[in-house]
């Protein structure tokens, strides 16, 4: 369907996204990335039979991977609002929610989009019309409904399961309602008053039990965890990925029991994790601002308040033993705007130590390998889909640069020119 | 705020919400949830708590149900948002259904702090539409206040001190009152497919579908549509999300079902009412539901070939015992008919404006049978027409440029009326004094819903009216049959600030009017520099 095309820009990123190409062009033939050239290499000839694009002074890259969204959850500065719209609104509301964020995480420059957890009624009949051409959207990997313990961590649009034989069961049932992977909440969160994210929600067993259904099936499973006890069980189980990655104490009066040999044993296994970063950087710089109401911890935190940089020093310290991070911005929570992708990677930099570069890589082909799609997306390389963002200036220099998208392709359609939508 | 005023869709919908409750009565969430505690803009001062009780006994359900809705994409204080809108109908004084909604939609960049509640705010442009919709108003500014109303029109050269308001330099373009579109079906494809589609698709994907289709139509310049024709369960609750902010769209006039026969024209989408009880009964319903018009199929149509458009579908009676139900309930019923017998039917019950008013003859050989003294009952009587005569426009564009002829009706194969006719009829009826709305039947083939510009282009092009008469078609005179000229339609002060501009001027090449540069709804840009902003 989509026509053959060539883009053209001043920077072109490598394919291992740790360098620019100047002036160079892709060529795109059936959707695919057929080959990256010097523009100077290119046939007069080659208008004849691709449509030509000319970026200009722009920075072209692979289009954004997004780990970590809910598409159906109203973001925004406003917790309460957040938070009730998510207890309270019909499904019709959370699919026009949807419908309207994807497209705009699209038009951020994000063309490949995780969301991990959402009502099924809602995030797969999006993703099925996403997929028959009806609305504009990245292209879409789910979860489904996340699983979760009676009145646990996201109860009100999760899978309940209490036992290792309904975690099972649950996962089974996800799978055949279309998810591409299972997120299991192995802790309370701070989304839920009714959980408590200084425990676990399930021991060892079930979440080993978890994934070694999850790899039956030929799906990943991600888990939730904000306690150094979840993030324990997660490792020994195996998950293999850990959504926020942090280690607060059951000790509703001690901070942080970060365990760094849990740290060696996750990198050693392999584990991902998705530290979250961004969504809180940008809270922070808001409410620094003083424009917007200021965080009320959960019950279970507020008695010991740990500061964001005790987290990041942590996180920086896994980073050092070896385990990779995704970014995930977890989109449609407070200060998760759905075009706000690039303060992941902005987070990256001024929070955890990445260089720009290594920023950019993880934002694309990092978080593709992590999401297993390394042969998909993710790099700007012949036979990869021509998934591509392009922004008006460096974001190897300045990473904020990120934000300033000015167009977008996703699968070699062009859905933003020059700073405006086409969709 | 007026309670009677909001009643009508107020009503339904604290209907639905109690709907929503019961069904979740059974949820621990009412009872388990904190108590919020925070007046509704408290954030403004950053004073608002959510409050953490894990004292169930403490923690009251009903504090927390009953907070107001709000959403952090409204740019106003909620008492405004709510304020429904009061005016006059010829036939005495009724309350609207008409709620005005400020949304502005969020487009949140990486720099914090960008939602504030709005400004005053003034819009400079080269020309502005005097009120009446006839003249330019040459380096003129829109001056709007919070509310999001038009606080004066005045020259820009005596606009004194701006300061403490937004000024917007829209520069050399044409600035009109936002286009009112008086018949959309935002739930179907524009295109072949649309049978297809509306046949075999689910509720939920035509949700989908109407999300972009109502922000095409915001985007290309419609700030109040009226929709005579989706389902509830799809068209409802897109309002629902329009008015509180969840995603862009125009000010939306609904008519949910059509009522229709059984097996009848639309009934895929419709609801089935053969007797006059029924009739009856679904009027109720609907207005139940939250309408604030009725539609029902006088004759049989196009679209459905189960249906046939020289035949009607209801005797007067019927027809008349809509009239009678809609009004006693506040609003007003508009009738589709492509048959000349339905038309007689339709002017016999009273009705109030007639949907496409073709006068097929019911003699399948016989192409039309014009009945000039019906056409001079509908003057006489005040029932307006929706020609639809911008569709023809469209489609037969769209052929010009390749694209394949829908395929006739049965009912019309026959003995199909030329569009000259078409055209020759539609103009006899305007110089015996019928006004015309501007309804595109937005949805059907080739009727895109960006293509709003169309009547008025066809208007122009086809019935021979002046681009100013077919601009007021679009704005004033199209808001006064909606009823809502009392808030829409025309720039001046008091009314709601709902603005559109584009490059050229329309006065002297109506087509201009086909690409909007700036969309402004309620006082707040939705698109600026042919850049969406939502």
């Amino acid at each position: 369907m989509t026509e053959n095309a060539v883009f053209k820009a001043a920077r072109v990123a490598n394919a291992k996204v740790t360098a620019w190409l100047p002036d160079h062009a892709v060529i795109v033939e059936n959707g695919r990335i057929s080959e990256v050239v010097s523009q100077s290499s290119i046939a007069d000839g080659i208008t004849d039979s691709h449509a030509v694009h000319e970026l200009g002074d722009v920075s072209l890259l692979p289009g954004l991977i997004e780990a970590h969204a809910h598409m159906h959850t109203a973001a925004g500065p406003d917790p309460v609002y957040t938070q009730q719209s998510a207890f309270n609104d019909s499904k019709e509301f959370f699919i026009m929610r949807a419908v309207d964020h994807i497209r705009t995480t699209l038009l951020s420059g994000v063309t490949t989009m995780r969301d991990l957890g959402g009502p099924t009624d809602v995030v797969f009949p999006v993703r099925d019309a996403v997929r028959a051409g009806v609305i504009p959207g990245p292209r879409l990997q789910l979860a489904g409904a996340p699983i979760t313990t009676t009145a646990g961590h996201c109860w009100f649009f999760g899978s309940e399961a209490d036992t290792a034989e309904e975690v099972v069961r649950a996962i089974r049932a996800q799978v055949k309602l279309g998810a591409d992977l299972i997120k299991i909440m192995s802790t309370g969160g701070m989304f839920t008053p009714t959980a408590n994210p200084r425990s676990a929600q399930y021991p060892v067993e079930t979440l080993r039990a978890a994934v070694v259904e999850a790899e039956r099936l030929n799906v990943q499973i991600v888990s939730h965890c904000l306690a150094a006890d979840g993030v324990r069980n997660c490792v020994e189980a195996g998950i293999h990925t850990l959504i926020h990655a942090r280690w607060h104490d059951s000790d509703f009066s001690k901070g942080l029991a970060y365990d760094p040999d849990v740290a060696q044993m996750a990198a050693d296994k392999g584990i991902w994790a998705d530290p979250t970063t961004g969504h809180i950087m940008v809270g922070d710089v808001r409410i620094k601002a003083g424009d917007v109401p200021a965080r009320v911890p959960h019950w279970a935190v507020s008695a010991t308040t740990v500061p964001e940089e005790q987290h990041d020093a942590v996180l920086r310290d896994m980073r050092e033993r070896g385990v990779r991070f995704v970014t995930g911005l977890d989109m449609g929570m407070t200060h998760g705007e759905f075009d706000m992708s690039a303060a992941n990677a902005w987070s990256f930099v001024d929070l955890l130590g990445f260089s720009n570069w290594e920023a950019l890589a993880a934002s694309t082909i990092d978080t593709a390998e992590s999401l297993r799609l390394a042969s998909e997306t993710g790099a700007i390389k012949a036979g990869l889909s021509a998934d591509l963002m392009a922004v008006s200036g460096d974001p190897s220099n300045d990473i904020k640069d990120l934000f300033d998208c000015t167009d977008v392709v996703i699968e070699g359609r062009l859905v933003k020119r020059d700073g405006r939508a086409l969709v | 705020m007026n309670l009677a005023a909001y009643k009508i869709w107020g009503d339904a919908g604290s209907i639905r919400n109690a709907r929503k409750r019961a069904r979740r009565s059974g949820d621990p969430v009412s009872r388990i949830m904190p108590p919020l505690q925070a007046s509704r803009n408290s954030h403004k001062t950053g004073s608002r708590a959510l409050t953490s009780c894990r004292n169930t006994a403490r923690c009251s359900p009903s504090a927390f149900r009953k907070r107001p809705f709000r959403s952090t994409r409204l740019r106003v204080p909620l008492e405004s948002a709510r304020t429904a809108e009061t005016f006059r109908r010829p036939t005495g004084e009724i309350q609207t259904t008409f709620s005005p909604s400020f949304v502005q939609h969020k487009n949140a960049g990486p720099q914090p702090g960008d939602h504030n509640l709005p400004e005053s705010a003034i819009f400079k442009a080269s020309r502005i539409a005097n009120s009446d919709n006839d003249g330019w108003l040459n380096d003129h500014a829109v001056v709007v206040d919070t509310g999001g109303r038009v606080e004066a029109v005045i020259p820009s050269s005596t606009l004194g001190d701006t300061s403490g308001k937004k000024t917007y330099d829209l520069g050399d373009v044409s600035l009109l009152p936002g286009l009112i579109e008086a018949h959309s079906h935002v739930h179907v494809s524009p295109d072949l497919d649309g049978f297809a589609n509306i046949t075999t698709e689910t509720d939920d994907r035509m949700v989908m579908r109407a999300v972009g289709a109502v922000r095409k139509a915001l985007l290309s310049g419609v700030t109040t549509m009226r929709d005579i024709g989706s389902r509830n369960e799809v068209i409802f609750p897109v309002r629902d999300a329009i008015e509180s902010g969840v995603i862009p769209g125009p000010r939306l006039q609904l008519a949910g079902t059509p009522i229709t026969t059984t097996a009848g024209h639309c009934w895929m989408f419709g609801t089935e009412a053969d007797t006059l009880e029924d009739v009856v009964r679904v009027v109720r319903q609907q207005v139940k539901l939250g309408a604030n018009v009725i539609k029902i199929m006088a004759s049989g149509g196009n679209f459905t070939p189960t249906s046939n458009p020289r035949m009607t579908q209801y005797p007067a009676e019927t027809l008349r015992a809509a009239v009678v139900e809609a009004e006693r309930l506040g609003i007003y019923v508009v009738a589709h008919s492509h048959a000349t017998d339905g038309i007689r039917n339709c002017i016999d019950a009273g009705i109030h404006q007639i949907i496409h008013c073709r006068w097929l003859s019911s003699d399948p050989t016989v192409a039309m049978d014009y009945d000039p003294e019906g056409a001079a009952r509908l003057a006489g009587d005040g029932t307006w027409v929706d020609p639809t005569i911008g569709l023809s426009v469209l489609g037969a564009e769209a052929r010009a440029a390749g694209a394949p002829q829908r395929r006739l009706h049965w009912g019309v194969s026959a003995a199909r009326p030329s569009p000259e006719q078409t055209i020759e009829v539609l103009k006899d009826m305007r110089d015996k004094g019928v006004r015309y709305t501007t309804g595109l039947d937005m949805g059907m083939a080739y009727a895109d819903y960006d293509k709003s510009a169309y009547n008025a282009i066809s208007f122009v092009e086809s019935l021979g009216y002046t681009p100013w008469e077919a601009i007021a078609a679009s704005t004033s005179v199209t808001a006064e049959a909606l009823r809502v000229n009392g808030t829409v339609g025309s720039l001046r002060s008091g009314m709601i600030a709902d603005m559109m501009s584009v490059a050229g001027d329309p006065s002297e090449d109506i087509r201009a009017l086909a690409s909007s540069t700036d969309v402004v709804k309620g006082g707040v840009p939705v698109k600026l520099e042919g850049r969406a902003l939502v």
